[in-house]
């Protein structure tokens, strides 16, 4: 398992939000975004 | 700054809103239930992974990976990605 290189085209994307809202990358055309991944919710740091 | 930061585990939205109501969180938390994000951006080795890893990537304007960031730890990881930025313009 590799993270992905930077430099390559970020995948696209289509994940449902916290709130229920369908979010992809093409949502966030033009911007900086982080994508931070964590193995469980409410597990600490 | 012009940056979108996301969140995204294997969790429910349900379990995803838990974590983020407790923990008073800004960004939007992200499932990827189907897992298929998370082993296109490495995140995951493939769908039946139970967890993902700890990684996270910056996406560019442009569309391409401008910064990746393999099992990050979360105390330093913020100023890193800060001063990338900066660096980034």
């Amino acid at each position: 398992m590799a993270v992905i290189d930077v430099g390559d085209e970020a995948p696209g994307f289509a994940m449902t939000s916290h709130a229920g809202a369908a979010v992809k990358l093409d949502d966030f055309a033009g911007k900086y975004v982080l994508l931070w991944w964590y193995p469980k919710a409410d597990t600490p740091g | 700054m012009n940056c979108v930061v996301l969140g995204v585990s294997f969790d429910s939205p349900d379990a995803n809103k838990a974590f983020r109501d407790k923990f008073d969180f800004p960004y939007d938390l992200l499932s990827d239930t189907g897992k298929t994000a998370s082993v296109a951006y490495g995140a995951a080795a493939d769908t039946a992974a139970k967890n993902a890893a700890r990684i996270s990537v910056l996406i560019g304007p442009n569309g391409r990976i401008a910064a990746s960031y393999g099992t990050v730890k979360p105390a330093e990881h913020p100023d890193q990605v800060l001063a990338d930025l900066k660096g980034l313009g």
